[in-house]
């Protein structure tokens, strides 16, 4: 497997210049966590690697084909339940799912539809189901946003126990998702102008 | 709240009828407007007749010929204009002609043309398609762009795409479509079989009524073709909402 490398990228929305000539890379394995204030690039950093965005130049190599990633939303179809919006994305079988749900503390809320959790039930889905998607590079954008400090822990372990080996990107302003991830952490500045 | 909409319903459609007889009484003339007991009384000697069924059976399926073609078109050519926006531009003249072209005209144009027998499925085709294809591609534009980018990210193949982010989304532009559509269909249909004298057809009866001035059986006609409309936008709207919920499972 390849390192995950920026190289020169720049990108910028109409005349907001969000990055000029960024570089990093990640090793095969590691967890970067990437930290800085709120609209610094964290979350366009991570659409760039996942190919939802395009660098305005500037190279993203080393991206593998499958890319799992928990979105700074939600991303749940409402009306389906936990499993159901598991299933959807990761084609699991369902006992497999229910073992995930269990060991975030879901498991009795595996069959209500996902508009009636809690914000935090919906993070730990998300995380689910992208932890269960599978794939070599996992992208984390706040994806512990809104957790209490026992569910904080309980699902940075959980994250870690399914994800090691894998490269782990993982965008947050918390110190405490830094400490319990680990990894390196990379402080990336305010946007240029 | 329900059971007080409807009984006020019932209380209005009782009124009507009341004020119906009461014009019924005051005409005093029974050839131009009968009471509507007289019609209620035609009705059900209608109904007893296997005719009438025969009749009733030829409408629909002519009707719903034009309707499911009236979908199925405006379905695919929906899906093609979300996926080719150019699409939309080319179909643009022909569903502004639709919607705005007097059907009456369309009707006597396509007795010019065609035959009476395909009239009636290629009017309700008309009636249906725009409105279909204009509420499907509304329907199918409303899909949650967050949750079609997090389908294109874990590589969801497009037929689940469909099923569960298209069709729940799709389900209710669907079913105001296909009621709106079907209404339409039924009257600019019996329209058409009037004006096109369709043998064996409701309109055939509506005509037959009004050239030897029976008012009762040109009443008891368009009861029957109201119930028609009625239950068949009723059995669409329940047909349409079970299959979007069974696609939409995994």
């Amino acid at each position: 497997m390849r390192p995950l490398e920026f190289c020169g990228v720049c990108k910028a929305y109409g005349e907001k210049r969000v990055f000029r000539d960024f570089d990093l890379t990640a090793e095969p394995g590691e967890t970067v966590i990437l930290m800085g204030k709120s609209g610094c690039g964290k979350t366009t950093l991570l659409h760039l690697a996942a190919g939802l965005r395009r660098p305005d130049a500037g190279t993203i190599t080393g991206v593998p084909e499958r890319i799992a990633m928990v979105f700074q939303e939600d991303r749940l179809c409402g009306e389906f339940s936990p499993v159901w919006n598991i299933r959807l994305a990761a084609n699991r079988p369902e006992g497999e799912i229910r073992a995930h749900l269990e060991e975030l503390g879901l498991i009795a809320e595996a069959d209500c539809p996902a508009e009636t959790l809690s914000g935090g039930m919906k993070r730990r889905v998300a995380v689910a189901r992208a932890v269960l998607y599978g794939g070599d590079l996992l992208l984390l954008d706040e994806a512990f946003r809104g957790l209490d400090g026992a569910t904080l822990r309980q699902t940075a372990s959980y994250v870690r126990r399914h994800c090691a080996g894998k490269t782990i990107l993982c965008a947050t302003h918390d110190e405490t998702v830094a400490a319990l991830l680990g990894g390196r952490i990379v402080r990336l500045d305010a946007p240029l102008n | 709240m329900k059971r007080r909409k409807a009984a006020g319903r019932i209380l209005a459609v009782l009124l009507a009828l009341g004020l119906w007889q009461l014009a019924a009484m005051a005409v005093n003339l029974p050839v131009l407007l009968p009471a509507p007991h007289r019609v209620l009384l035609r009705l059900g000697r209608l109904c007893l007749e296997g005719t009438t069924w025969a009749v009733v059976l030829r409408t629909t399926v002519r009707i719903l010929a034009g309707f499911l073609s009236g979908l199925l078109l405006g379905g695919l050519a929906a899906a093609l204009a979300l996926r080719f926006p150019a699409i939309e531009t080319l179909l643009w003249p022909y569903v502004a002609a639709m919607k705005s072209v007097p059907v009456a005209s369309v009707i006597i144009l396509i007795l010019i043309w065609c035959s009476a027998g395909r009239l009636v499925p290629l009017i309700a085709f008309l009636m249906a398609f725009p409105i279909l294809y204009g509420n499907l591609l509304a329907g199918l534009r409303a899909a949650d762009p967050e949750l079609l980018e997090m389908a294109e990210l874990f590589h969801i193949p497009w037929t689940r795409r469909l099923r569960c982010l298209y069709l729940p989304r799709l389900r209710p532009y669907l079913r105001s479509g296909c009621g709106m559509a079907m209404g339409l269909c039924w009257k600019a249909g019996v329209a058409a079989e009037v004006i096109g004298v369709v043998s064996g057809s409701i309109g055939e009866q509506l005509y037959a009524a009004k050239v030897y001035f029976q008012m009762a059986d040109l009443l008891a006609w368009t009861v029957l073709i109201v119930l028609c409309s009625a239950v068949l936008e009723r059995l669409t709207a329940v047909l349409t909402d079970h299959l979007c919920r069974r696609w939409s499972r995994l």
